[in-house]
């Protein structure tokens, strides 16, 4: 275990220090950020992602360590999501001039920040237990559902898009690719880390409070 | 509780009767105590008058005039649209409709009484909004395609929203906090409808594509409300 | 048709709190079986667990009909429950209401059998009246024949006589005697003048 750690701190340093070091590209202003925003974005889809499937997963086998799971990957991807809203807001002031620009991505990350708003004040307001994982989990999925559909619907209703998907695809050089691809690699190492973090707390949190009734 | 009711069972002409029942019931309620539909029928044409009062001296754009009246059907609709389940869990009665009715036909009885209910609405506040505001619809048919569209998706993410809100702890300010950002993809989409259908030189080409985008939207969320329904429901434990 | 329940080592604890410990009873078809205990003792929540509202920590209660076991979707029209949280509908009117809960059961509708329900508890005067205007007393009389009025295999019910007059608990005790001819019946209650309801007693411990 701790190999892998160690190995995600080198691979994450490389990742920042590549992104400061690879020479700008043509037509792509704000340049660092570049590698970080959009793998940021992506791992908070995948974050909610996450947390919906182990929400499917309570739903399924009535286990409280589902919702654990489902509510630990919603509190990081909540994080994430923050962090994506923030750099998107920087690099859009980089590249169009404002810090919002409602583009049909960022549009996208700032109404899934509302909705994971949304499920953890659903949380806090549901005092018993088993209605608080049942009813949570039944959110993660409508949330995740209704995010997905936002981005499929936004483009096609005629939100402006700009061509900030540049980098994914072809149109870039290699090493820009490879570094983009290797920063989503290495923030989602940074997601199941965390998270992974949380939901150890939590089982520990239970286990003292069942030990001190 | 494996044997899940989600599972293919044969829906016989007994499942579309409690679905009748459900509604029938409701709307009896409903027209003896007239609580929901006065409380959505003042409170939108409040917020319609307060809007048209305080931009009379400003002409709005077509674009403001959609969103507004969006503005206003979606939070009439999250005054009224909870008070169904609310009332039912707050009275004792949700526990007898769990035991004597399907899950499936308790989502799409209330869910049809909230269309009718919003439909309320939207027979008031789309003719005086359009009276105020001075806007003339150009294609009146692709108006009211979107005006239906609309209403289908948002009672159907608000029957869900409603049967979580009435068991949590604060139920009224919750309401509009779910709903909303579930809410969004219709609200825009529908927006954007209603502008084109409001604009004269658009063509059918150009809103065929939008109201798709609706109905795509209803059809997604009356699925996920009926697969899910149960689980939102019913205790497991 | 023969019926039976079977409860075999029942447990349900909330949270850290046991409620019911490892309790095991069987009835048979025309059987009446009476369950006491002190306040909190958990009859009200055996009674959840039996009609289908509440699900058990562990163990099982299962009931068969004709040696086939009754799942949850059929239960609606296998089981009437009654208990003091769970009400009809206050707005409507007793017919209304129990032509409601048989609608939504999948069952038909005959509109002599409930003038003849009203009449056994005494209300074909109030049958236009709404619920909610109705006496607790009264109110508890349309939840019994709510709870009975579709033929349920299983009657549960919690503390019936609540609020009924002499002449009420007449009308229930009848109402026992007729569904021990069809089923059934499970009372839970503290009440002394009901504990000879049943043919046998079942005693939950705090
Ligand atoms: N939903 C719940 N959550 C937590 N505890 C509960 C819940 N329902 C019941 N209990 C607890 O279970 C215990 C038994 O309650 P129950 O209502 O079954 O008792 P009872 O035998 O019906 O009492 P009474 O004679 O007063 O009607 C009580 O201690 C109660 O606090
Ligand atoms: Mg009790």
């Amino acid at each position: 275990m701790k190999a892998w750690y160690a190995m995600l701190g080198i691979w994450m340093s490389a990742v920042i220090y590549e992104a400061f070091a690879l020479p700008e590209i043509r037509g792509l202003v704000g340049h660092p950020i570049a590698y970080f925003h959009p793998p940021i974005a992506i791992v908070t889809f995948i974050a909610f992602l996450v947390a919906m499937i182990h929400g499917l997963r309570y739903l399924r086998w009535n286990d409280p360590i589902h919702d654990v799971k489902s509510s630990k990957a919603a509190e990081v991807g909540l994080l994430f999501c923050f962090l994506a809203t923030v750099t998107g807001a920087m690099w859009s002031k980089a590249n169009w001039g404002t810090f919002w620009s409602w583009d049909p991505k960022q549009t996208s990350i700032f109404v899934v920040l509302l909705i994971y708003a949304a499920y953890f004040s659903l949380r806090s307001s549901t005092p018993n237990p088993d209605r608080r994982h049942r009813l949570c989990a039944v959110y993660t999925v409508i949330g995740f559902i209704s995010a997905v559909l936002l981005m499929f619907i936004l483009p096609r209703i005629g939100f402006s898009l700009h061509p900030n998907d540049a980098m994914m695809g072809g149109g870039s050089d290699r090493p820009v690719r490879l570094l983009f691809w290797a920063s989503v690699l290495g923030f989602s190492g940074v997601f199941a880390w965390m998270m992974e973090l949380a939901v150890k707390l939590a089982l520990m949190e239970m286990k003292i409070k069942e030990m001190s009734q | 509780m494996t044997k899940s009711s989600l599972s293919g069972r044969k829906r016989n002409p007994s499942f579309w009767r409690s679905i009748g029942a459900i509604f029938g019931k409701d709307l009896a309620s409903e027209l003896r105590t007239r609580f929901a539909v006065n409380t959505l029928l003042l409170f939108s044409v409040t917020s319609l008058t307060i809007v048209s009062f305080s931009t009379a001296r400003t002409p709005l754009t077509k674009e403001a005039q959609s969103a507004l009246l969006w503005i206003v059907i979606f939070f009439s609709a999250m005054t009224g649209l909870a008070r169904s389940f609310v009332r039912e869990e707050e009275s004792g009665t949700a526990d007898a409709l769990r035991l004597t009715a399907p899950a499936e036909s308790v989502f799409l009885g209330k869910f049809a009484f909230n269309c009718v209910l919003l439909l309320c609405v939207e027979a008031v506040v789309v003719p005086l909004s359009l009276i105020f505001w001075a806007v003339s619809v150009d294609a009146p048919l692709f108006f009211t395609v979107v005006l239906f569209a609309g209403n289908i998706g948002l009672s159907a993410v608000a029957t869900l929203m409603a049967a979580i809100v009435a068991q949590t702890s604060m139920q009224a300010g919750l309401f509009a906090v779910l709903s909303f950002p579930v809410l969004i993809p219709l609200l825009f989409t529908a927006v954007r409808a209603t502008l084109l259908s409001m604009d004269a030189v658009r063509q059918v080409g150009e809103i065929a594509p939008v109201i798709r985008m609706l109905f795509v939207f209803d059809i997604v969320m009356l699925t996920l409300g009926f697969l899910l329904f149960d689980y939102i429901w019913r205790d497991r434990k | 048709m023969s019926t039976s329940l079977t409860v075999t080592n029942l447990c349900k604890q909330f949270e850290h709190r046991v409620v019911l410990r490892n309790v095991s009873f069987s009835v048979a078809n025309g059987h009446a079986l009476v369950v006491t205990g002190p306040n909190g003792s958990g009859k009200t929540t055996l009674m959840r667990i039996l009609s289908g509202l509440m699900l058990p920590t562990s163990g099982a209660a299962s009931l068969e009909i004709d040696g086939t076991v009754v799942d949850f979707d059929e239960r609606r029209r296998e089981v009437g429950f009654v208990t003091p949280e769970v009400h009809v509908y206050p707005e409507l009117t007793p017919v209304e209401n129990l032509k409601f809960f048989h609608t939504v059961r999948g069952l038909e509708w005959d509109e002599a059998e409930a003038a003849h329900w009203l009449r056994r508890v005494g209300l074909d005067a109030r049958r236009d009246d709404p619920v909610g205007n109705f006496s607790s007393g009264m109110k508890q009389r349309v939840k019994l024949i709510c709870a009975l009025a579709h033929h349920p295999s299983l009657l549960l019910l919690d503390e019936p006589g609540a609020n009924l007059d002499e002449r009420g608990r007449e009308s229930l005790s009848g109402m026992v005697e007729i569904q021990r001819k069809r089923g059934m019946t499970i009372i839970a209650t503290n009440d002394p003048k009901e504990l000879t309801l049943g043919d046998e007693i079942v005693a939950l411990r705090a």
